[in-house]
């Protein structure tokens, strides 16, 4: 005996251990078949030790009625049964609460309990020789049992479902249907989670029963608790907006309060003559009543889409996974909706065994989505035996229209897309006799709009879609041919290439001036631009205003300076990257001048010194800087070249002074091009003064313009 | 960086070593039992798993035309006669309120009420007054539906911008795409279910940061994609001259082996993220071609659309792209369009910004319907917060400027489960205040997850020791506004 009691004490020893750490290890647990079915028997098991314990208990406490010579050996052999019984039962309940589907909170107290149960036992085993802790940790376990088993049963009864019969007339339907009222459905719910816990038959508080309409009409001890029509004057609403201080005011300032939409609700309805058979159904959508109901509805009430739309057979995820490949999405619409739908992807992966596969979901399928797949009449055929299907979409597919008659098959298609199809008037007559279909979408199809008028007016139970139809008299304005060059800055050998989204679009094309619809060159290859320019295009067709003109100011990549050195600062806020920023080919955006592609001057002159090695043959220099009239960002007041071929003995080659704009004209990159007698100087000096007083349109005529320097070209 | 990766290497090593006591432990303990798979649950994350909706929904996609600067809502759809009556006359300080003012004109010595310049018209069966700077959004009125009371807790910008695209005013949580990529999942699988447009404008514009569309704590597969507003939508993708697809396929086999053998050594998560992503951009090389092909559109297209359609990063351009993505299965598609933020010349720039996105906001909305979309894509037109119904700096006789006004502004939502040609809410008679049904940011995230089948409260993700959710600790679903 004694060794067998051993072997139980170690055992249950052994459970709680293991028991402790399956539940370190829970999240990554994955139980197996076996231990499944013997977690289920956790519900069967369990009445053991409830039993055992409670015996056990009475034996204990009980002791002086019935004590004989093998009380206490009975005890103790209880004893171990019931550890034993208890961890295996803990142990199994572990097990079941891994297959889900409980209520986490309940769920989590049960487990731990019943583990902190179990555990227990076994102290009490090891207590057994000392009656004074075994009596405390006894109560202490009875206590617990009549927890986890309070627990327990509202994860598989639900809550209050002893007490439940008891509270009969509690229980009430919540869903909304035409016939709910606007009592039952908006106020009467608002009364049971605000006020019956204290105005119920049973604790009927001032007298008042809220629970049933025949309750409310009898009233409290104050009388009657509405005058329909005049909710200033009923007690309802008096009780509910008084001063939350007030002792009178209602529900008491200790329990949850009505929200002002609540009350506002309550008041109107009372004042609407406090009808408790008015159906919600029969208000105005702008009703203000039932704009208010909608508000506090989904307070309490499950929402209504919840409840699933479709009640045939789940497909097993293994056969949906199995059909999921990169162009063929196949996937259940919500969790707990067993219809499917099916969309296909990758025109040049298609093949019509993809849609006969689909066969396999033939009783879930509900929507399928071939759109863009050159899906041809034939295919159709495998389409139309997917019978459960409710909305088809065939845009853009291959079919001609001549296929649509086998769709006659599909005896829930409601909506039907043929968008983008070479479907004409002839085949959609097939269609018109189709049972379920209410619309069927048609546009960019060969289907005049004659043929739509008619069919709508000789089939107006299907809704004909034939979407945007081009207003001939409408004339758009063109956009502005695009240059495909990002780089404004040309390499040797680089042309500038141009080019229109619109098919049959004249490109017309200027240097250095305007577009001329006439004179100006048509583009019809890539333009060869052999200097600083700026390059003007426009775009025209016929039935189309001609666009507005967009330019481009283009750069001639040119010799890269061996040396660049700056004599005067920059302004400090400007510095760029010194000289190198000059000649490094880099460009900044237009309007953005603290990037390290600019450098700015506006005190003084900017004098740059450059020396080439090898002293190529140079003919012209096009500095280049930002023009932005709102910034004061100017073109310079003068440059001058200066060159020699030793650096201490420099001539003035030429000086120029750029073209200053005259009004607010747009921002932009431009350059200034100084032509020099083509010539072989080792080293050039270039001097660029800031614009000393802004324009007079710019009325601030005393500020200084800046100059935004951004690169300097030597062609 | 060292720090992290040290911390990464301790993670995985306490991993390593709880691996190992399962199994010692395991051979003692469980040895008996006989199961040699006890503790192998597998992670249920795939990356790219089609996730599910908790209920059937109304949409399948969103296409969201972020309004970018906050267009003013008084020259746009709320319109207000009174603040032409009282034009000139300063804000009743009964209408304010004390309420706080942004710093750029809460200096104002006075606040002169503005009536809108542009004139408003009623359109419709529904007789939605819009103005006259979106006649073509005018066309569409019973496709919308306006809400006219959506307010929001931030006046400046970017934090008013974040909440709108994160619910959270900081940029930390993961933006409404990414809410939607994880708990939606992709439905192509050779396209990201979470895709960025960006279009610049003309009017005074406003930065835009891939915090918006950030995945935040969420796995990175559900960060957005921003797409190139080049000739090339997604750069990189082609394959460089002299590869062909047999040796992409090769090299990608190859780093993905390379790749598995990191993560089993470090246990990085965004390694196995990076083999996915590098996946789907093989799969890409394929969709996005056909994304990008305009000789499957017909030529009228254009004209619908407008031809700044053909020019590719305008706004045009990207809604005619998001029509295509969002056909092409794409969960979300955001557009940013840059430029409404009129403090001052709105009479000159507003109908530059108008004119930008009215034709083409249009044109996507009837796009969708003409293909059977639109009851299975849910678009959403609008800005951050709205425009004061006074002038900013001076009020000339032709222009003007307003400045911001979280306190009421207008969104308009069409197609998927939207109820079609309706208003939603009131705003008092000087477009400052609410007066009846204000739809609060969080309200406006719970309604569009309820339209794509999830519960607010229900979509958690579990990170730093408590559930987030998009909408916080608040939102309610509109009802009154779903079909």
């Amino acid at each position: 005996m004694e060794l067998t009691k051993k072997i139980v004490s170690n055992v249950v020893l052994f459970i709680q251990v293991l028991l402790v750490f399956l539940l370190m290890f829970e999240n990554s647990l994955q139980v197996p078949p076996v231990l499944q079915a013997f977690g289920r028997a956790h519900p069967l098991l369990l009445h053991l030790p409830i039993g055992l314990l409670l015996i056990i208990a009475l034996l204990v406490f009980g002791r002086k009625w019935f004590q004989t010579e093998q009380t206490d050996n009975i005890t103790s052999f209880l004893l171990y049964l019931t550890a034993l019984t208890t961890s295996f039962t803990a142990l199994m309940g572990f097990f079941l609460s891994q297959e889900g589907g409980y209520l986490e909170s309940e769920l989590l107290i049960h487990k731990w309990a019943g583990v902190i149960l179990s555990f227990l036992c076994w102290v009490l085993i090891t207590l057994y020789n000392k009656p004074a802790s075994f009596r405390v940790v006894i109560s202490l376990t009875v206590v617990l049992l009549i927890v986890t088993g309070h627990f327990g049963s509202m994860l598989t009864h639900g809550e209050n479902f002893v007490l439940a019969p008891l509270q009969q007339e509690k229980m009430k339907e919540r869903a909304i249907t035409d016939s709910s009222t606007v009592f039952a459905a908006v106020i009467d719910p608002i009364f049971e989670a605000k006020c019956y816990t204290c105005h119920n038959p049973h604790k009927a508080k001032g007298k008042l029963v809220l629970t049933t309409l025949e309750a409310i009409a009898k009233g409290g001890k104050n009388g009657a608790l509405w005058k329909p029509g005049d909710a200033a004057q009923s007690l309802l609403v008096e009780r509910l907006t008084l001063p939350i201080e007030s002792k009178e005011h209602m529900p008491p300032k200790d329990k949850a309060q009505l929200t002002q939409e609540e009350i506002r609700f309550i008041s109107l309805w009372i004042e609407s003559g406090a009808d408790t058979r008015k159906k919600l159904s029969s208000l105005e959508e702008e009703d203000s009543l039932r704009r208010l109901s909608a508000s506090i509805i989904p307070l309490y009430h499950q929402e209504a889409t919840v409840q699933p739309k479709y009640s045939f057979e789940f497909a097993s995820d293994d056969k949906v996974s199995g059909l999921n490949i990169p162009n063929r999405a196949v996937f259940r619409i919500a969790s707990n909706e067993p219809a499917l739908q099916a969309d296909f992807y990758l025109r040049e992966h298609y093949d019509k065994k993809l849609i006969e596969e689909l066969e396999a979901v033939k009783d879930q399928l509900v929507v399928l989505n071939v759109s863009n797949m050159p899906v041809t009449d034939d295919d159709l055929r495998a389409v139309a035996r997917l019978s459960k299907i409710e909305k088809l979409l065939l845009n853009k597919t291959d079919i001609t229209g001549d296929g649509l008659t086998s769709l006659k098959a599909l005896n829930n298609l409601r909506s039907l897309s043929l968008s983008g199809t070479k479907v004409n008037a002839a085949a959609l007559e097939r269609i018109t006799n189709f049972k379920s279909l209410q619309e069927v979408f048609i546009w960019n199809t060969r289907v005049s709009d004659q043929d739509v008028d008619r069919l709508a007016k000789q089939f107006p139970h299907i809704s004909w879609e034939k979407g945007y139809v081009p207003d001939e008299n409408e004339v758009l304005t063109l956009n502005p041919p695009l240059f495909v060059n990002e780089e404004p800055i040309l390499d040797a050998g680089r042309k500038l290439v141009l080019k229109h989204g619109l098919p049959e679009t004249e490109i017309r094309y200027a240097v250095n001036c305007e577009v001329d619809s006439i004179k100006s060159p048509v583009y019809k290859e890539p333009i060869d631009i052999p200097r600083y320019s700026i390059i003007q295009v426009k775009a025209f067709k016929s039935g189309w205003k001609s666009s507005r003109s967009a330019e481009m100011v283009v750069f001639k990549k040119g010799f890269k300076p061996d040396e660049a050195r700056l004599v005067t600062n920059p302004d400090p806020k400007y510095a760029g990257e010194g000289a190198e920023t000059l000649v490094n080919n880099k460009k900044g955006l237009k309007d953005f001048y603290r990037d390290p592609a600019y450098i700015g001057f506006r005190n003084n002159e900017m004098i740059a010194e450059f020396a080439f090695d090898d002293t190529p043959i140079i003919n012209s220099i096009t500095i280049s800087y930002a023009r932005n009239v709102y910034a004061m960002c100017m073109p310079p007041e003068y440059v001058e070249v200066w060159s020699g071929t030793y650096a201490k003995n420099m001539k003035l080659l030429k000086r120029v002074r750029p073209e200053q704009p005259d009004s607010w004209v747009s921002t932009r990159i431009e350059g200034c091009i100084i032509e020099i007698p083509g010539s072989r100087f080792k080293h050039y000096k270039i001097v660029a003064k800031p614009l000393s007083k802004l324009p007079k349109f710019r009325k601030e005529p005393k500020q200084k313009g800046w100059l935004m320097m951004d690169e300097i070209f030597f062609n | 960086m060292a720090n992290e990766f040290f911390e990464s290497r301790l993670n995985v090593n306490r991993r390593h070593f709880l691996g190992k006591l399962s199994l010692g432990l395991g051979s003692v303990a469980l040895g008996s039992l006989l199961i040699p798979d006890l503790f192998n649950r597998e992670e249920a994350v795939e990356a790219l798993r089609v996730g599910l909706p908790h209920f059937a929904p109304k949409a399948k996609r969103v296409i969201y035309l972020f309004q970018n600067g906050a267009p003013s809502q008084l020259e746009s759809f709320d319109y207000k006669p009174l603040l032409n009556k009282m034009h000139g006359e300063d804000l009743p300080a009964s209408v304010r309120m004390g309420q706080r003012l942004t710093g750029m004109t809460s200096n104002q010595s006075k606040f002169p009420l503005v009536g809108s310049y542009f004139k408003f018209l009623q359109y419709g069966k529904s007789g939605a007054w819009v103005s006259e700077l979106f006649p073509h959004m005018a066309k569409i009125v019973d496709e919308l539906c306006f809400i006219k009371t959506m307010h929001t807790e931030a006046i400046n910008h970017d934090p008013a911008l974040t909440f709108m695209q994160t619910g959270a005013q900081q940029g930390n949580r993961p933006s409404m795409g990414a809410w939607l990529s994880y708990g939606l999942g992709s439905e192509n699988q050779n396209l990201p279910a979470f895709c960025v447009l960006l279009s610049r404008g003309r009017g005074n514009g406003q930065g835009v940061y891939s915090k918006l569309w950030t995945n935040g704590f969420l796995d990175s597969v559900h960060q957005g994609v921003q797409f190139s507003s080049s000739e090339d939508p997604v750069l990189y993708l082609k394959d460089p001259d002299g590869m062909d697809k047999q040796g992409r396929r090769r090299m990608l086999d190859q780093i993905s082996e390379l790749n598995s053998l990191n993560y089993e050594r470090f246990g990085d998560p965004e390694i196995k993220t990076r083999i996915s992503q590098y996946e789907m951009a093989y799969r890409m090389q394929t969709a996005v071609p056909e994304l990008t092909d305009m000789s499957r559109e017909p030529d009228h297209i254009v004209k619908m659309y407008g031809p700044e359609c053909l020019v590719p990063g305008t706004y045009a351009a990207n809604c005619l792209l998001a029509r295509k993505l969002s056909e092409s299965g794409v969960r979300f598609v955001q557009l940013y369009h840059q430029g409404w933020d009129q403090h001052g010349n709105l009479t000159g720039e507003m109908p530059l910004q108008a004119e930008d996105v009215d034709r083409a906001s249009a044109a996507l909305v009837l796009d969708l319907k003409q293909r059977g979309l639109l009851d299975e894509t849910l678009v959403i037109w609008g800005g951050e917060f709205g425009r004061t119904n006074y002038c900013q700096g001076s009020l000339d006789e032709k222009n003007y400027g307003r400045d911001h006004h979280p306190r009421c502004y207008t969104i308009w939502m069409a197609g998927g489960g939207i109820k079609p040609g309706m208003t939603y809410g009131e705003t008092d008679e000087f477009g400052y205040n609410i007066v009846k049904d204000p739809v609060h940011v969080n309200d406006f995230h719970a309604t569009v997850l309820h339209l794509l089948g999830l519960q607010h409260e229900k979509l958690v993700y579990k990170h730093l020791g408590r559930r987030y959710r998009l909408t916080d600790v608040a939102g309610k679903v509109v009802h009154p506004i779903l079909a």
